[in-house]
C-alpha cells in the first residue's frame, strides 16, 4: 500500500514539474549536496593559493585553472557555493520572518492598521538594497555577508508581505475562516492553524523565487565590496574580481557567472512550477 | 430530417493520465422548432453534451459517435468551421452571464460587435438592431442600456442582453445551459417566460439543460432525463413527469419537497448521484436504484425504443404502476 | 431550563451601512425584524437577493453589528459584538452555523476528523483523548458519515458529504440553535432530499432549533413551521409556513408563490417596472 502510495505522489510530481522541473530539482539537489560536502569534494585549499600558480591554465593540478592569487578555481566555486546558498535562505528567512505576521494581520485586522501597515511598507520599499546596505555598512563599520544579508532581507519585507496580504485578504472571508470564527477559536489560532497552511503553498513559491533574485542582489553587493570581501570565496565576487578580469582572464567570471545563472534559474522554475500547481 | 442529430456519442476526458468516459452511448434528436430538455444531476454529462455540440470539448477529449447539425458533422469541422457554426447555426446562453460579457466593455459594444464584425452590419444599422433586440427581451430605455457596462446590470437584466445577442443571428438552435440557476426565482418565472416566447417566435429549436425538473417540464415538449453519462428515459415532458417509466425519472420527481404540503420524510435516492466513470457494471443506475434485481447488477439495458420515446431499464414494464407521481402535472 | 425563553429572539433589529467615501445614500440591509425561536423548531426566512436575511443571520452570530435593535440568544443579550475569545467561544456553544457552499466552507487542508476534534477540544478542554475520539465517532454517526470519509480531506468528499462534515461541525459543540443559510441550496436534488431528511432527524434527536435561511419556497415548506417573508429588508408577511405559502396576504408573497415551477406551473411574464 504504501508503495502504491509512494509510486503515486512519483508520477504525480512528475507531472507537476515536468522535465524542466525535474532538471531543475537536480540541479538544486547537486548544488546543495556540493556546498554540504565542500570540504571533501574542494581538490585544494579555497584560501590559498601558490603566487607562482597565477593564471594556471586548466590541467591536473588545477581543473578549472587558477586566479588572480593563484587559487583554485574550482575549489573557490566549490566553497562559493556555501555563501550562495546560505545567504539568500537568511534573507529569504528575515523577509518571511518580519513580512508574513505583518500581512495576516494586516489583512485580518483591515481599516487602519491595514493603511498604516501598508505605509510602512512603503517607507522600506523606497530604499533598494544596495542603499541599505552601504548604509548599514557605514553604521557598523563592518563588512560581510551578515550586514547584506539583513540589508536585502529588509528590502524583502515588503514585496513577501503585499504577496501574502493580497492571498490573505481572500483567504479571510471565505465560510470556513468565518465558520473558526463563529466557533470561538481566537484570532491567533485561526490565523496560524488555519490561514497560515492554506498560504503555505503560496509563501514557499514565491521564496523559491524570491531566492533567485537574493542569490544575485548579494552578489552584487559582493561585488561592490559590500558583502563578501577576500579571501572568502563568493560567486559574485568571482565574477567582480577586477584582478583578473583587467588582464583578460575571464574564466572564474565566467564560472562563477554560469553557476549564478543556473542556481537562480532553477529556483525560479521550481517555485514557478509550484505556484502553477496553486491555480490548479 | 432532424435539425440535430447525435448518435452513440462518448466522451472520455484524460483524467490524472487516465481517459475517464463523461458520456456514453448519447442518442437523440432535436427537431425543427422542438424544445427538448436536458435534465439531470452533478456528473449526468449533460453540460459535457452541449460542449460537444458546440465543438468546445476540452484538450485531449476522445470522442466517438456523430453529431450532425444540418445533416453536417459536428465532430469532423475544422475550427473556421465551427466559429461560422456558432455564429450563424447555434446560439449559447449560459448559466452565469458576466463570465460571458467583457466587463470593461458596454452592453452596445457587446450586441454590435458581432453584427458588426461577422455580419457586416453598419454601426448605425447595429445600433437601431440591437435596440430593437433589447426591446424585443423587455429591457426599459433600450437607448440608455447600450451605454452602461455589465457590472451596472443586474443577473436578470445580463441575462436578457445574451438571450438578445443571440436573437440577432439566424441561429435555429438554442442551447441553454442552466440560463436562470443564478437567478432570483420571481427573475427566473421572468426569464424562462422570456426565453419560451422567444422560442416559439423565431421557431428556434431550444435545448434547456437543467438540474430543475419541474422548470423543464414546464417549457420543453420533449424530455430526456439523464445519468452517469447516459439518457435513462426519453419522452414528451408531461408524460414523462405523470407516468415515469424508469426509476429514477420517478425518484428524481420524488424527492423534491412539495410546495403545497410538508411530508413528514422526503423520499430518497440512495447514495449520490455519479459520472460515467464511476458508474457500477451493467445499470450504472442499479446501485442506488430500489428496485433493482440481480439482472439489472451484471447486464447493461439497452434503449428500449418506441414511438418518440426510449427508456433504459430492464425493469420498464413491471414497474408500471410503482412509478406514478403522487401530484400529476396537467 | 426554562422552556418558556425562546432560544434565539431578535427585537427591531436594524442593519444600516452608510454611505462610504464618495457614495451617496447608503444601504438599508435590514428595516426591522423581530422574531423568537423556540427550543425545537424551526423558523424560516424567505427572501430573494438583497432580501436582508443573510444580513440577519450575520448580525445574530455577530459577524455584523445592528445598528439598532437586540439579540437574545439563550438567554444571554448579544447585541453587542463579543471582546475577547472567551466570550466568543461561549457564543459558539449557544448559536452555531451551517454554510451555503460546502466547497469553501471547510479548511481544505483539514480531514473532516482534525476539524471536529479541534471543535470538540476548544469547546471541552477537559474531555480525554478517548473521549474525544468517541464523540467524534457519535457526531459522524449522527451526520452519517462513517470514520473513513472523516479521515479525508474536503476535496476527495462530494458536495452532501462535505455538508455532513458541516453540519457535524456545527452539532460539535452541543449549541441550542443552528442557522442554516442556504445550506442545501448548492446540492443535488437527490441529495438534497437526504439531507433534509437528516436534518430533521438531528432535531429530533438533539432537540436543537433551527433558523432556517432559503429562497426555496418548497425547502421552507418541509423544515419550518413558521415563516418570515423578506423583501429589500423589510419584514413582508409572516406567520405559520401553511398559512403564508397556502393563503398569501400580500402581493409579494403571492408573487414569490407563483414563480416556484410545479405540476401544472408555466412562467409568466410581468411588465418589467
Amino acid at each position: 500500500m504504501t508503495f502504491e502510495i509512494f509510486n503515486h505522489w512519483m508520477v504525480d510530481f512528475r507531472q507537476r514539474l515536468g522535465w524542466l522541473g525535474i532538471l531543475a530539482v537536480v540541479a538544486v539537489a547537486v548544488i546543495v549536496t556540493v556546498s554540504l560536502l565542500a570540504p571533501w569534494l574542494a581538490p585544494k585549499s579555497h584560501l590559498y593559493g601558490e603566487l607562482g600558480d597565477q593564471f594556471a591554465p586548466p590541467s591536473i593540478n588545477y581543473l578549472l585553472g587558477a586566479d588572480e592569487n593563484g587559487r583554485d578555481i574550482l575549489s573557490r566555486l566549490i566553497f562559493g557555493s556555501r555563501t550562495s546558498l546560505l545567504g539568500p535562505l537568511a534573507v529569504i528567512l528575515i523577509a518571511l520572518i518580519v513580512g508574513v505576521p505583518l500581512a495576516i494581520a494586516s489583512a485580518w485586522k483591515g481599516g487602519l492598521s491595514d493603511v498604516i501597515i501598508g505605509r510602512f511598507l512603503d517607507l522600506i520599499f523606497c530604499f533598494p538594497p544596495v542603499l541599505t546596505a552601504a548604509l548599514i555598512v557605514t553604521l557598523l563599520n563592518h563588512r560581510g555577508l551578515v550586514p547584506a544579508v539583513v540589508a536585502v532581507g529588509i528590502a524583502y519585507i515588503p514585496w513577501t508581505a503585499r504577496i501574502t496580504r493580497s492571498a490573505a485578504l481572500r483567504e479571510r472571508f471565505l465560510p470556513y475562516i468565518t465558520a473558526c470564527e463563529v466557533q470561538g477559536f481566537s484570532v491567533f489560532s485561526i490565523c496560524v492553524r488555519h490561514m497560515l497552511p492554506n498560504l503555505s503553498r503560496l509563501i514557499v513559491a514565491q521564496s523559491t523565487i524570491a531566492f533567485g533574485y537574493a542569490l544575485v542582489d548579494i552578489a552584487a553587493l559582493s561585488f561592490l565590496g559590500l558583502a563578501i570581501q577576500s579571501p572568502n570565496p563568493d560567486w559574485g565576487l568571482m565574477v567582480g574580481s577586477t584582478g583578473s578580469i583587467a588582464r583578460g582572464e575571464y574564466g572564474q567570471a565566467i564560472f562563477a557567472g554560469i553557476l549564478i545563472i543556473i542556481t537562480v534559474a532553477a529556483f525560479s522554475i521550481i517555485g514557478n512550477r509550484i505556484s502553477e500547481d496553486e491555480s490548479n | 430530417m432532424a435539425l440535430l442529430e447525435i448518435k452513440q456519442l462518448n466522451v472520455a476526458l484524460p483524467v490524472g493520465g487516465s481517459m475517464r468516459p463523461i458520456i456514453e452511448d448519447l442518442s437523440f434528436e432535436v427537431e425543427q422548432g422542438q424544445s427538448v430538455g436536458l435534465v439531470g444531476e452533478s456528473g449526468s454529462g449533460k453540460t459535457m453534451t452541449a460542449r460537444a455540440i458546440l465543438g468546445l470539448l476540452p484538450e485531449g477529449a476522445q470522442v466517438t459517435g456523430e453529431i450532425l447539425l444540418n445533416g453536417k458533422s459536428v465532430l469532423r469541422m475544422d475550427q473556421h468551421q465551427l466559429r461560422q457554426m456558432r455564429v450563424n447555426d447555434v446560439a449559447m446562453i449560459f448559466q452565469d452571464p458576466r463570465a460571458h460579457i467583457n466587463p470593461v466593455r458596454t452592453i452596445g459594444d457587446f450586441l454590435m460587435e458581432t453584427m458588426i464584425i461577422n455580419h457586416g452590419y453598419s454601426k448605425s444599422a447595429a445600433r437601431s438592431r440591437s435596440i430593437n433586440l433589447l426591446e424585443e427581451v423587455g429591457l426599459p430605455q433600450p437607448e440608455q442600456q447600450l451605454r452602461r457596462y455589465p457590472h451596472e446590470l443586474s443577473g436578470g437584466m445580463l441575462q436578457r442582453v445574451m438571450i438578445a445577442s443571440t436573437l440577432h443571428s439566424d441561429a435555429k438552435l438554442l442551447l441553454a445551459d442552466e440560463p436562470t440557476t443564478a437567478l432570483d426565482v420571481t427573475i427566473q418565472s421572468e426569464v424562462m417566460a422570456l426565453i419560451s416566447e422567444l422560442q416559439i417566435e423565431h421557431s428556434l429549436a431550444m435545448i434547456l439543460i437543467t438540474h430543475d425538473l419541474d422548470l423543464a417540464v414546464s417549457i420543453c415538449q420533449k424530455i430526456a432525463v439523464l445519468y452517469a453519462g447516459t439518457i435513462m428515459e426519453m419522452r414528451t415532458a408531461v408524460d414523462l413527469y405523470n407516468d415515469p417509466h424508469h426509476p429514477y425519472s420517478s425518484a428524481l420527481a420524488k424527492c423534491r419537497p412539495s410546495i403545497d404540503h410538508q411530508s413528514d420524510r422526503l423520499v430518497t435516492i440512495s447514495g449520490s448521484p455519479m459520472s460515467a466513470f464511476d458508474a457500477p457494471k451493467g445499470c450504472v443506475f442499479s446501485d442506488r436504484c430500489e428496485h433493482a434485481v440481480d439482472n439489472c447488477k451484471t447486464e447493461r439495458p439497452g434503449h428500449t425504443q418506441k414511438t418518440d420515446s426510449s427508456v433504459r431499464c430492464h425493469r420498464s414494464d413491471d414497474l408500471r404502476g410503482a412509478l406514478v407521481p403522487s401530484l400529476r402535472w396537467t | 431550563m426554562n422552556t418558556e425563553t425562546p432560544v434565539v429572539s431578535a427585537n427591531h433589529l436594524r442593519k444600516f451601512y452608510p454611505a462610504r467615501g464618495r457614495q451617496k445614500g447608503g444601504v438599508l440591509a435590514v428595516e426591522s425584524i423581530d422574531f423568537n425561536l423556540e427550543q425545537g423548531h424551526c423558523l424560516g426566512i424567505v427572501g430573494e437577493s438583497g432580501s436582508g436575511k443573510t444580513t440577519v443571520a450575520k448580525m445574530l452570530l455577530g459577524i455584523e453589528t445592528p445598528t439598532a435593535g437586540t439579540i437574545n440568544v439563550a438567554g444571554r443579550d448579544r447585541s453587542i459584538s463579543a471582546r475577547g475569545s472567551s466570550e466568543r467561544r461561549k457564543r459558539g456553544r449557544e448559536l452555531q452555523m451551517v454554510f451555503q457552499d460546502p466547497y469553501t466552507s471547510l479548511d481544505p487542508r483539514q480531514t473532516g476528523w482534525s476539524c471536529l476534534r479541534e471543535v470538540i477540544q476548544l469547546h471541552f478542554p477537559d474531555q480525554t483523548k478517548s473521549q474525544v475520539q468517541s464523540r467524534i465517532i457519535e457526531l459522524g454517526n449522527q451526520v452519517g458519515l462513517g470514520v473513513d470519509q472523516l479521515r479525508v480531506r474536503p476535496h476527495s468528499l462530494s458536495g452532501g458529504q462535505r455538508q455532513r462534515v458541516a453540519i457535524a461541525r456545527a452539532l460539535a459543540s452541543k449549541p441550542q440553535a443552528i442557522i442554516l443559510d442556504e445550506a442545501v441550496s448548492g446540492l443535488d436534488v437527490s441529495i438534497q432530499a437526504q439531507i433534509l431528511n437528516l436534518l430533521v432527524d438531528i432535531k429530533r434527536e438533539t432537540g436543537v432549533a433551527y433558523l432556517f435561511i432559503s429562497h426555496d419556497l418548497a425547502v421552507i415548506r418541509q423544515m419550518a413551521g413558521y415563516v418570515i417573508v423578506m423583501e429589500s429588508g423589510r419584514v413582508v408577511e409572516e406567520g405559520e409556513t401553511a398559512r403564508v405559502l397556502d393563503n398569501p396576504k400580500e402581493n409579494y408573497t403571492r408573487m414569490l408563490r407563483e414563480s416556484v415551477p410545479g405540476p401544472g406551473w408555466s412562467p409568466k411574464r410581468r411588465n418589467l417596472a
